[in-house]
């Protein structure tokens, strides 16, 4: 093997200093209680229905407690249900029989099915478990409050509709609410369309409950009382759990992972980034998105003389979601590859890369600039801010020859000697500009690798380089950097999942099996290396999935009956 | 602890109480209903005025006299045209005696014997008499009709059969009616002015 060069020649300015003549701003420290650029929101309607939930709940304690004031509500309740029933006609209650249909167990059984049918078409998984969890909750929580207040049926006058159990809160209106708002907020994309859903859904809302007091079924405060919790409950659910920032209902087929960059989004990025970064950006566009599923990554245009470009990854809770599943999907199929634990808030995730990214360049590998880390919202959105390689176009649209070789190979070597792995080489992640050889995208980066995940690192990058050339001259050109036992022991350890989709993806649209060709030109090969891991953990997370299914199968046979 | 968090386990709690709560006792007396017979210069229970609601004509109402050592009352609803009791007996099974109340019921099939309450005719329909004893009784009565149905899967017959009877007994509609216009002050009576219950 050749003496290693000392590093790989970067053509790169003065560390950690954004472009040249750009247009500075003056960067401002956000005083504390000053909201972020995007804060959390539960909006004015949101706290309006809590206050309103909060000032009905400790009325009705009150009047549980003192017969007074429950009398005084009774009086008020029964002069509107008199005003009411001053309007019965046959016909008008032939009428109200029908409206009231909405809130029968079968017309919500139906709306619920149709809920279910979309969200689990369109895989809005955190939709769906919101829009459970919910009417859950909302039964629960009326069925305790009845059991509290135990008030009859309105007395005195004939109950024309069906009716179960005690008055207050009305069930069927909190569940008529609960579903309503489900559905709006759940299935109607945010903007005009969703403010004309939720006035359909307070038309039909306040016309059952209208039908139900004609029809004598409930007490006005009963109906009130249950819309009241029905949009509530789960009103904040969404707004807290599922907030449309992070988990747009969209009917465009794009990922999940690709957060929607307009509106409230991208004035907060160009705030934070003018008053964090000092710049001043002039644009803000998706890039990359074909290639790019765990993080949405932009390129902001910034003002300077001449304009220049910084490349920014967006996380999101999404993302910190979809890195959870990912690992414990890889967990549950082939054990923990790496120790690799989970990441508990987007804030790490993000921190995570930025040092990987700085470790790379302290190794003075051919990487990105870091230019810091920006907030967002706190705890949940943060920009990755880097220096955006202009002109760079990625290895698999370039011609392929010894140099770039060389330079890939080297870069395989500079990483085993700084005890770093890369994790995700792949003709995305490599990019070439003027001849030279460009990494990026340190998401999966690793401190003090395995062994075994070196030599990963060390096949896929052979696999990239023999895309666009030759696996033999690729493997001549290895043996510059490596002994034959390492190339032997990365092609052991590489199979299947531990290359990355694209890079299977290009060499079975090749029509070529690289990883055949280079084990036929070692001169010998090493039994494969085993992927599965088993631990404790890994059984029990095992169990624990066979579990939760098996309970997941019954919750959804006892779902698929009326949410009534 | 952060928003976040406190938000979860609200909203966790809250979706865990279906499963909370079946494991705690959610037995009418558990969680405060009560169908007891009672007096009727005492106050009004709620649960009886909602079982005289749910079958307008009906001049009697079944509620709870005396439960028997070794039963329990498992569960009580009322809802538009019936009202259930069911009691559960720790020696012939769950569900061991149901009682509805109705309007109406079908006595086919099933034998008049001397009635033990008073205004209403009492009906018998055995079913099985072998390991245990699965039957009916219909008490008829102006307005209305409860019926019980008896699920007693122990050794003997005639003792729970007797126990069960005792458990359930009547009260008027017209002691509902009274407490519930003493409760609303005198404002609200139990039924529209039109109702048509008899008297029994």
């Amino acid at each position: 093997m050749a003496a290693t060069p000392d590093a790989i020649a970067v053509d790169r300015g003065t560390a950690s200093e954004l472009p040249p003549r750009i247009v500075r701003s003056r960067r401002r420290r956000r005083p504390s209680g000053e909201p972020p650029p995007l804060p959390r929101q539960l909006n004015t309607s949101g706290r309006y229905w809590l206050a309103l939930a909060l000032a009905m709940l400790a009325f009705s304690v009150v009047a549980k407690v003192s017969t007074s004031v429950r009398l005084a509500g009774a009086v008020v309740d029964h002069r509107l249900l008199d005003w009411v029933l001053q309007l019965r006609t046959p016909a008008l209650t032939r009428v109200t029989h029908g409206v009231g249909w909405l809130a029968t167990p079968l017309a919500l059984q139906l709306a619920w099915w149709a809920n279910a049918a979309v969200l689990l078409g369109y895989r809005r998984w955190r939709h769906l478990f919101v829009w459970i969890g919910s009417i859950l909750t909302v039964n629960t929580v009326v069925r305790l409050a009845a059991l509290l207040f135990q008030r009859s049926r309105p007395l005195g006058i004939e109950i024309l509709g069906p009716w179960q159990g005690f008055a207050m809160p009305s069930l069927p209106m909190a569940i008529l609410s609960a579903v309503l708002v489900n559905t709006a907020y759940s299935l109607v994309p945010r903007g005009q369309r969703r403010q004309l859903a939720k006035a359909a859904a307070a038309v039909a809302i306040a016309v059952a409950g209208l039908s139900r007091i004609y029809l004598g079924q409930d007490h006005p405060s009963d109906a009130l009382v249950g819309v009241v919790i029905g949009v509530t409950i789960p009103l904040l659910a969404y707004r807290l759990l599922v907030p449309g920032d992070v988990f747009p209902v969209t009917y465009r087929r794009q990922r999940s992972a690709h957060l929607d960059i307009g509106g409230a989004r991208g004035q907060a990025i160009r705030a934070a980034l003018q008053e964090q970064l000092g710049v001043v950006p002039v644009d803000v566009q998706p890039f990359g998105w074909a290639g790019s599923g765990g993080s949405t990554p932009l390129r902001v245009k910034i003002k300077g003389d001449p304009e220049s470009y910084l490349f920014c990854k967006l996380y999101a809770a999404n993302h910190l979601r979809s890195d959870r599943w990912y690992k414990l999907g890889r967990t549950l199929l082939y054990g923990g590859l790496e120790d690799e634990k989970a990441f508990n808030s987007v804030r790490r995730l993000v921190q995570s890369e930025d040092y990987a990214l700085r470790l790379m360049q302290a190794a003075n590998l051919p990487t990105p600039e870091p230019y810091g880390i920006v907030e967002i919202t706190p705890e949940r959105e943060y920009l990755l801010v880097t220096e955006f390689f202009d002109g760079a176009r990625e290895i698999g649209e370039v011609d392929v020859d010894d140099a770039v070789i060389d330079q890939g190979l080297l870069l395989v070597r500079r990483l085993w000697e700084a005890g770093l792995a890369h994790r995700d080489i792949k003709p995305a992640n490599l990019l070439v500009r003027d001849g030279r050889m460009l990494l990026i995208d340190f998401s999966f980066a690793e401190v003090r690798p395995s062994p075994w995940r070196q030599a990963v690192d060390l096949a896929n990058m052979m696999l990239v380089l023999a895309l666009r050339s030759d696996p033999r001259k690729v493997y001549e050109r290895a043996q510059v950097f490596f002994t034959v036992d390492e190339i032997a022991e990365a092609f052991a350890a590489t199979r299947g999942l531990t290359m990355p989709s694209q890079l299977r993806r290009l060499m079975r649209a090749q029509g070529r099996d690289l990883h055949v060709e280079f084990k036929r030109l070692l001169p010998y090969q090493i039994s494969p290396i085993a992927i599965q891991r088993w631990s404790w953990r890994r059984v029990l997370l095992v169990l624990t999935a066979v579990g939760v299914g098996l309970v997941a199968v019954l919750i959804i046979a006892q779902l698929l009956t009326s949410p009534l | 602890m952060s928003r976040r968090t406190a938000t979860l386990g609200f909203l966790a709690v809250l979706a865990a109480l279906p499963v909370g709560l079946t494991g705690c006792s959610l037995t009418p007396a558990g969680v405060g209903l009560d169908a007891a017979c009672g007096h009727p210069e005492e106050r009004t229970r709620p649960t009886l005025a909602l079982m005289a609601q749910s079958v307008p004509t009906a001049s009697l109402i079944p509620c709870v006299q005396l439960i028997p050592a070794g039963w329990t009352l498992e569960e009580i609803t009322a809802e538009s045209g019936r009202s259930t009791l069911v009691l559960n007996s720790d020696r012939d099974g769950s569900r061991a005696l149901t009682v509805e109340l109705t309007a109406s019921c079908d006595t086919t099939g099933a034998t008049p014997v001397p009635s033990d309450q008073a205004g209403a005719r009492r009906y018998e329909r055995p079913e099985r008499i072998t390991s245990g004893y699965v039957g009916r009784r219909y008490y008829v009565y102006p307005g209305g009709c409860t019926t019980y149905r008896f699920d007693l899967h122990g050794a003997s017959q005639a003792q729970p059969v007797n126990e069960a009877s005792l458990a359930i007994g009547f009260t008027t509609r017209d002691v509902i009616r009274t407490a519930t216009l003493r409760d609303t002050g005198g404002r609200y009576p139990l039924d529209p002015p039109t109702a048509k219950a008899q008297k029994p």
